[in-house]
């Protein structure tokens, strides 16, 4: 049966026969929840996109004040402004889309509760679109690495790979915080909370290795660290270099919370508007 | 437009239930007894409210058929047509739907305040289920349809609510479903447009489409309906052509109305409802609803009388004015006293409505609920425009003047 021509009601279930072929009906809607979002959040504005770049800038100029003086000499030959906002780019990456994904059905919670499309498309849509705003913040790295000299490498083609990886995993954790918020409502005041401190965890401000090794393993359970230095290795091709431990344990992670928070999402996703 | 032959079923349901839990509300004390839950789970369970809003439901709807889906506030129609739109999934039970579905439960859904009405045509029609081509070829009839041409690229922060509703509705109303979800949408807005959508689900259900229509106002169910159910606190107690079940529903509803009392009952004790009926349930726009009740009373006193009238939403719609404010005092006598109560009908909209009515004496209150429904005397004339206005059709009786015609004959024999 074709979503076309028909669907089944039934009581909450696990992943049905239906559940891909519904979303590829639905697709164009992310898209277009997308679209929307970003035609909207900079319709009202004076300075519209410079938002997104002044914010990663702001947090730049502070970590190089307090921090560049303790960690600048152990990044190796890289300049710290660079090295913290290549950092923060991909950091901003997963904050933003972690937070707005955990927010997602409060957002969509209005038009949940009139008319069906397949819930993940909520998440899915916000946690997608910070792709956009990643694009632009992006285009200051550029502009700053061509500032110090730092040509671009072939092995900037691994990108899309990690910032799949890292939305997988902030797709995984929105969706099952998202989930658990439209019951209790207690989510949405902790993951602010969360992200500021798993920032520190997060070798965002200083280099991993920094972190002594007895605690390595510890660490790299935060797929954030793998991901972060990749992201620093396959840009600037300096400073620590990824071992194959952390990347493996933080692509593990992230498939690990995506298909969980997938399941756990679907399993819950039939009565949501129950409790929004 | 429709394949197969007609007696294909459009709809099965099978024993439908929906079961909801309810819980504490937020803040410090709901947090309590949340940790308190979550501490000591399994006998705190036990003590949650429990709440079927949806019991065994079971029937099939074959293609081209209209069904109308009947009962009083709470007995589960919008949750029916939720769990049939799969808003919300059943607690058990299993239901299938065949055809591509429409559903016009609320509009305006998912239009945005900052998009222009063009943008959110096609934001709104993606969201329906309508494929980019499709809203593409539709858009002109969409617009005219709503009259909103050269409205198209404001943004639609800056239209009136009731352009948002046309459009909205204009949208959903050409997303070509075959099995059509209709909750009474039409209650709200302009009653023009209201008249010309009416027009146009008319000529739906007439080229074959499957209708199931949740509807407050019994004349609609009945005027389109090839059969009725019947739902009272979950349950279908009726399924069957439209004449029989409203028939049987309103006689429930004559039944069905409630008397509380609050207040001590020492106090209670000193008067009561012993009877309360209006004249007639079912009236028209203008016409005064009558409303009849008989106090008993253990001695003489001054009782408080006020009258509300609520919509099917429980709105209050209108309130009786009395000597101090919604309050009129009336003397007692001990014993039998027979009221009498005379509420002019003025209200903005035909459809089914409650009258609560309250009597005081101190602390004590007894409220009583009398349900009526107002009927449709609407017609549709044009404007200067040449648009189409609803308005009401009020009933005019003319007779010859015969004293004026006597004192005219007197003037022209004298003169």
């Amino acid at each position: 049966m074709t979503v076309n021509s028909g669907y089944e009601v039934r009581p909450t279930s696990l992943l049905t026969r239906d559940f891909f072929s519904e979303i590829w009906f639905f697709r164009r809607l992310i898209g277009l929840f997308i679209w929307r979002d970003i035609i909207v959040r900079y319709k009202n504005t004076l300075i519209g996109a410079a938002w997104y770049v002044l914010q990663p800038v702001a947090m730049m100029l502070v970590f190089t004040i307090f921090f560049g003086g303790i960690f600048g000499r152990s990044i190796g030959p890289l300049r710290y402004p660079v090295f913290a906002y290549g950092g923060l780019l991909l950091w901003q990456l997963f904050s933003r889309s972690l937070s707005l994904g955990s927010q997602s059905l409060i957002y969509f919670g209005p038009m949940l509760g009139k008319v069906y499309f397949p819930r993940i498309i909520a998440p899915a849509s916000f946690v997608i679109g910070t792709l956009f705003d990643f694009l632009i913040t992006a285009v200051l790295m550029v502009a700053l690495m061509a500032f110090y000299h730092l040509p671009p490498h072939w092995s900037l083609l691994w990108l899309p790979a990690i910032l799949l990886f890292t939305l997988m995993f902030s797709m995984g954790c929105g969706s099952i915080l998202a989930a658990v918020d439209a019951r209790y409502r207690d989510i949405r005041h902790a993951v602010p909370l969360l992200i500021q401190v798993w920032m520190f965890c997060t070798p965002v401000m200083y280099p991993a290795s920094f972190i002594p090794e007895r605690w390595r393993l510890l660490y790299d359970l935060n797929p954030l660290v793998g991901l972060t230095v990749a992201f620093r290795w396959v840009i600037f091709q300096v400073g620590d270099v990824p071992d194959w431990q952390s990347i493996m344990m933080a692509a593990t992670v992230s498939l690990v919370m995506f298909v969980a928070g997938l399941l756990f999402f679907q399993k819950v996703q039939g009565t949501l508007v129950d409790t929004l | 437009m429709r394949e197969g032959p007609l007696n294909e079923f459009a709809i099965r349901a099978q024993g439908l239930g929906k079961h909801y839990r309810l819980r504490e509300t937020g803040g410090v004390a709901g947090l309590a007894a949340r940790i308190g839950r979550a501490v000591r789970s399994g006998r705190a369970a036990a003590q949650a409210t429990h709440f079927w809003a949806l019991q065994d439901i079971g029937f099939d709807i074959r293609k081209g058929e209209v069904v109308g889906i009947i009962g009083h506030n709470g007995a589960g129609k919008s949750t029916l047509l939720k769990i049939l739109t799969r808003i919300t999934n059943p607690t058990v039970g299993h239901a299938s739907v065949h055809g591509r579905v429409g559903m016009l439960l609320e509009v305006g859904t998912g239009f945005h305040e900052d998009l222009s009405g063009r943008e959110n045509v096609y934001l709104g029609g993606a969201i329906l289920g309508m494929t980019r081509p499709e809203i593409h070829r539709k858009y002109d009839d969409i617009v005219a349809f709503a009259e909103m041409d050269g409205f198209m690229d404001l943004s639609v922060r800056h239209y009136s609510s009731g352009m948002k509703l046309r459009l909205a509705l204009s949208v959903a109303i050409h997303l070509d479903a075959e099995v059509v979800f209709l909750d009474e949408i039409w209650a709200v807005g302009d009653h023009a447009f209201q008249l010309k959508t009416w027009t146009r689900i008319e000529s739906l259900i007439a080229s074959g489409r499957t209708f199931v229509i949740v509807a407050h106002n019994l004349d609609t169910i009945g005027r389109l309906c090839s059969r009725c159910l019947l739902l009272d606190h979950g349950r279908l107690t009726m399924d069957g052509p439209p004449d029989a079940v409203i028939a049987r529903y309103r006689k429930e509803l004559r039944q069905r109305s409630q008397v509380w009392r609050d207040g001590e009952t020492t106090l209670l004790k000193n008067f009561d409802i012993a009877d309360l009926s209006l004249v007639t349930e079912s009236l028209a726009m203008g016409d005064v609803l009558e409303c009849r009740c008989v106090l008993l009373a253990q001695r003489p006193m001054i009782v408080k009388l006020a009258v509300q009238l609520r919509d099917s939403c429980g709105r209050i719609v209108a309130v009786g004015q009395g000597a101090d404010g919604c309050w009129s005092e009336l003397p007692i006598g001990v014993g039998r006293t027979p009221l009498r109560c005379r509420v002019p009908i003025a209200l903005p909209q035909s459809g089914s409505y409650e009258m609560l009515l309250q009597i005081a004496d101190g602390d004590a209150i007894i409220r009583a609920t009398l349900p009526f429904a107002v009927m449709e005397r609407d017609t549709l004339i044009k404007d200067e425009l040449g648009q189409d206005v609803a308005v009401p059709a009020l009933p005019l009786t003319w007779e010859l003047d015969a004293d004026a015609q006597m004192a005219a004959v007197r003037l022209v024999t004298s003169g």
